[in-house]
Order: C-alpha cells, then structure tokens, then sequence
C-alpha cells in the first residue's frame, strides 16, 4: 500500500534525491549493525555481511515489502551468536543502526520516489529517530544496572519482557496485521 | 472554473512497516527472555517503541480530500493549479503525499507530478501541483492517489484511485497575426472593409459626372461649377468579410514536441487557423469553421466577436487524427459563394489541392497554407527510405502547387503572422478585377 504503487520507474519518473538519501540508508544502516556487531565480538563473519547487504538492497527497492523483517532477523541471529557480553555498550550503536535501518525503511513508503521531502518531514522523522535511540540507551541502562545489582536478573527482565510481549500480542491480535499480509 | 468534489474516504490501515516493528520487537523480546540475554532487549526497544507508538497515535477518522482544479480550459503553454486540501478530523495524520498521472502533454511543477508534505507543519499547500498543457487537445488530468500516513508510517490511508478526473481542454496558441491587405469580394453593404464596388460608403473613390439616382448631397460643387455639368463625389462600399477556414486534419505529419518543441502539421494547421480567425474576427468580420477529418465534417457556422473566438478555438483543439474516414477530396457544403476560403492542409496527398481548384472553379476565392514541417526531409535520419519518400513526395507537391496556382489557388506556406498579406493583395486585385465595373 504505497503511493507508487505497483508501477514500473520509467524515465519520466526519475527519482528525488530524498529517494536516494533513504535508500542509501536502507543499505547502509544494515551493514553499519554487522559492522558493530563485529566490532563488539571482536570477530567477523563476511557472509552474514553479504547476505544483509542483499537482502537490504532488496529492501531499498521495495521498501514497502516484508523483507525488512529477515534483515533485522539476520542481524539479531548473529549478535545473539556472536556476541557473548550481555552489557556491551556497542548494543547502543546496533540499536541506533537497526532504528535508522527501520526509520527509513518506513520513510520510504510514504512518498513517491519522485516526491521531493520537505524540510519538516526530514526534521520529524529525525527527532523520532533520535527518541527512538535516546531509548534504547535507556534500556542499556537499564539492562547495565539490573545486570551488575541483580545477577539473577530473573525477575524485572521478565517482568518487563512479558509486558512488551503482552502489549505485543495485543496489537498482533487485533486484526490489522492479518487483514494486512492477507491483502 | 473551479470544480470541488470530497473525495471517497478509506479507512485506515497497517503497513508493513507496523508489522515489521511489531514481530521484530516481540521475537527480540521472547528471545531476550528465553535466551536469558538482556542485550536482545536494547535490540528489540526500537521496534517496540515504534510499533506503540504507531499504535497510540493510530488515526481513527477518515480524512476527507478536496480537489480542484483552476481552470479546466486554457492555451498551449498555459498552466493551472491542481488545488489539494486535507481535512484530518482525528488530527494524527503525519505526511500526505500526492500523485498526479497527467497525459503526456501535460507537464507538472513539481515534476512527475509528486508531491509530499507534513500535514501538520507544511500545510495542504505544499501539494498544490501546477499543470500545464504542452499541446492542444483535450487531455485528461487525473486521478490523483493521495495517500497519508500516521506517525511512523504505521498506519496509511490511500485515496480511492478511480474518481477525480478531469479533462482539461487546451485550445491551440494563436499567434498575433495582421493582415493589411484589403478585402476581396463580397455582395453585401455592412462591416468595415472596402469593397471593390462603388457604393454609399465612407471612403472616397473618386469624382465622376452625376448619375440619375445620385444623392444631392454627393454633389461636387466646385467640379461642377468648373466644368459646367454636375459632378458627385462617389465612394467605395463597405462590407463585411465571410471567411471560411477549412481545416484538413486526416494527417499529422511529422512529430510534435509541443508548445516549446517542434510543430506537427496539424500544429502548425490549427495554430495558424487560430492566429488567421482571431485577426479577422478582430476587425469585425465574420469567420466560419469547416474541419475535416477522419471522424467526419465539422463544421461551425459563420458568426463574429469574441465568443465565437472561443468557440472556434475550442472546436480546433477537439481536431483528432483517429478515425477510418479517408479524404476523398469532395468539396463540403454549405460553402457560401464570394467568401474567401482559408484551406491549411499539409497537402501530403493531391485531394487537398483538387479541392482547392474545384472551389476556385466555383468562384470562391480560395487561399491555401501549407502547414508541411518545413524539416520534414530531415525528420527521419534513421530512416533513409522515410526521408527519400518525402523528398519524392515534395517534388510532386511543388509541381501540384504550380498547377494549383496556374489555376488560380493561392499556395503560401504558413511562416508566422504576415504569411497571407501578400497572398491577400493578390487574391483581392485577381476579385476587383473580375467585379469591377464602370463608374
């Protein structure tokens, strides 16, 4: 459900460069968490790379699609593997790259790509961006203290985990989600 | 003209950007908790906060679009406002964007026809899209898809995509055309243009003896005191002028780029008849209309001022090539006798001229403008058989046009105002000639 619909580009439909600016960071925010996520196992692996940066391009030219959702998938898998350190700050960076990733993405559905932004749309989709990071820090924070004062944890993680899967489901069973896939 | 009408309203729906933050935020979430990792959990916040917050500020009400345009008529090379206003009841639309499909005669500002905005920091105003027609004819502006969404794209209300379409007529651009010559024959004693025969009118003609019939006040004192027999100063008549533009439209030779590009034979035809009925509509006289093309005869009876103008242009910018009828070279009727006959035809095959002679030979004054691209020869460099054709082609044109003149039709080629001055004078001595009698 996008406003370019399923049309094909043609040369009368050059792309704005807003399309460009988002679509680079489709690409980049992707390989930007691979990045991070090497820097904080200290280890790499160049085939989780290829496979994010194809399945991000895939992504970059049709941002309306589900494909986005492997992306973080891929990501995830392999900071959950990789990474053995519970508290590392770079989980901050990783975050900041898969909110970027997911901004744009997002950003890139609600104009034609021949549509030029404006310089208010740049600045809200910016300070939600930002709040969306400012979060996650918060959460790291959380994480670290929890972690360093609790060691058994336990008990407010899951407390906290189960709310956001209850809120979670709450939204998944309302009936959008499915009425969406199945259009 | 202004045409408003709400548009149909849609109800809200998730995007896949919702679904995308929502099953990553849970499955970050669960593996967090199963996999006793609180670092997934810094992972999975920004899914989580952006799929609540697309969720809190979900819109509700439909909105409601209007849209309208300027002016559903104007020139080659004009342009009009195509006006959006969004009405958000629920307030938590976030960016609407616009697309405009236009003809591909129609070029839009901004380009493509795209446009985006904040709802709530930009206005609607953003979205107005200018539209301006490149050629003439009747093109067709629309639909627009407008589509909104709430905050984080997770919810987009999409316009329905098959009302609000408008056809925009663009009337062929008249250039400012002036003919000095006088005017050619024409029974009758209204209007503003001399004729050839001498009558009660305003312009002096000459002073000749006293005719039986002659008004007293005619008299010539000072002639006829000298000469001793009564002279009356005599006048020319004035009439109106019957024009009639015959307009062959079987073909469109040669490729169009519109107002600010090259001119198709039909262009140049419908542009020129537009330049020639606005000059002669100016100075009072009377302009008909015949257009022939593949569809069949049009015709629009003779009529003056500057409606008619408007319902002449109109009816040029309607002229279409798409049709089965082919040109048989048959003289339409209804062609009042003494009028001056204005035919623009390419003359890409010989009837256009055989039907220029038949109505010279039924004693209509009859002018013919070449409307051919002048380059047409050079149309088609990668087509070295196109380009010989039309070289042939425009050898047997030129020996077509000198039996045409050798039989009394007027041939000019169609360069802009001033084009037919020459072709008038000529065409007006060749009437005052025939008409002419003794004072």
């Amino acid at each position: 459900m996008t406003i370019d619909g399923n049309e094909q580009p043609t040369l009368r439909h050059q792309p704005d460069r807003s399309a460009f600016v988002l679509r680079s960071l489709i690409v980049l925010s992707p390989l930007a968490a691979v990045g991070i996520t090497w820097l904080a196992a200290d280890r790499s692996l160049p085939g989780v790379a290829v496979l994010v940066v194809l399945l991000a391009g895939a992504c970059a030219i049709r941002p309306q699609s589900h494909l986005g959702v492997l992306v973080v998938a891929a990501i995830a898998i392999q900071w959950l593997a990789m990474v053995h350190n519970h508290t590392t700050p770079w989980s901050i960076g990783a975050a900041a790259a898969l909110t970027v990733f997911h901004a744009a993405q997002a950003a890139a559905t609600v104009a034609p790509t021949t549509a030029a932004w404006t310089p208010a749309m740049w600045r809200r989709w910016s300070r939600r961006a930002a709040a969306l990071v400012i979060a996650s820090a918060a959460t790291w924070i959380i994480v670290a203290l929890t972690n360093a004062h609790q060691p058994a944890t336990g008990t407010v993680l899951l407390t906290a985990s189960l709310l956001v899967l209850a809120t979670g489901a709450v939204w998944a069973g309302h009936g959008n989600i499915r009425s969406h896939t199945s259009k | 003209m202004s045409r408003a009408q709400p548009n149909r309203t849609n109800t809200w729906g998730p995007t896949a950007a919702h679904a995308r933050a929502v099953w990553c935020g849970l499955v970050l979430a669960s593996a967090a908790v199963l996999a006793h990792r609180p670092d997934l959990l810094v992972l999975a916040t920004p899914f989580v906060g952006a799929a609540l917050w697309a969720a809190l500020l979900r819109p509700t009400s439909p909105l409601t679009v209007r849209q309208s345009v300027g002016h559903s008529t104007l020139s080659e090379g004009d342009a009009t406002t195509w006006h959006f206003s969004v009405h958000d009841p629920s307030g938590h639309a976030d960016d609407i964007a616009v697309r405009l499909r236009v003809a591909e005669c129609i070029d839009t500002q901004p380009d493509h026809g795209s446009a985006a905005a904040s709802v709530r920091d930009d206005g609607d105003q953003v979205l107005d899209i200018g539209v301006r027609a490149l050629r003439w004819g009747r093109h067709r502006i629309g639909p627009a898809r407008v589509v909104a969404s709430s905050a984080w794209a997770g919810f987009q209300w999409v316009s329905d995509s098959n009302v609000n379409e408008v056809a925009l007529l663009a009337l062929p651009r008249t250039a400012h055309f002036d003919a000095t010559a006088t005017s050619v024959h024409r029974p009758g004693l209204i209007g503003v243009n001399r004729s050839p025969h001498q009558s009660s009118g305003t312009e002096f003609a000459s002073i000749r003896p006293f005719q039986p019939g002659d008004r007293l006040r005619r008299i010539h004192w000072s002639r006829s005191l000298r000469t001793g027999t009564l002279h009356v100063t005599s006048t020319w008549a004035d009439h109106d002028r019957h024009v009639v533009l015959l307009v062959e439209g079987f073909d469109d030779v040669g490729g169009s780029g519109g107002i600010d590009g090259k001119a198709s034979s039909l262009d140049l035809a419908l542009r020129a008849a537009g330049s020639i009925a606005e000059h002669f509509l100016a100075v009072g006289d009377r302009v008909a209309l015949v257009i022939l093309d593949n569809r069949g005869i049009h015709r629009l009876p003779a009529a003056g001022g500057s409606r008619h103008l408007r319902r002449l242009l109109e009816t040029l910018a309607t002229t279409e090539t798409t049709g089965r009828l082919i040109d048989t070279g048959r003289v339409p009727r209804g062609l009042p006798p003494g009028a001056l006959v204005v035919t623009l035809s390419p003359l890409a095959t010989p009837t256009a001229l055989e039907r220029a002679v038949t109505m010279a030979a039924h004693g209509r004054s009859v002018v013919v403008v070449d409307c051919l691209p002048p380059d047409i020869t050079r149309q088609f460099p990668d087509e070295p058989l196109a380009t010989i054709a039309w070289r042939i082609r425009t050898l047997e044109r030129t020996r077509e046009i000198r039996r045409a003149n050798e039989s009394g039709v007027a041939v000019v080629q169609w360069r802009g105002p001033g084009s037919l001055d020459q072709v008038l004078r000529d065409v007006q001595r060749n009437a005052a000639a025939r008409t002419r009698r003794p004072a």
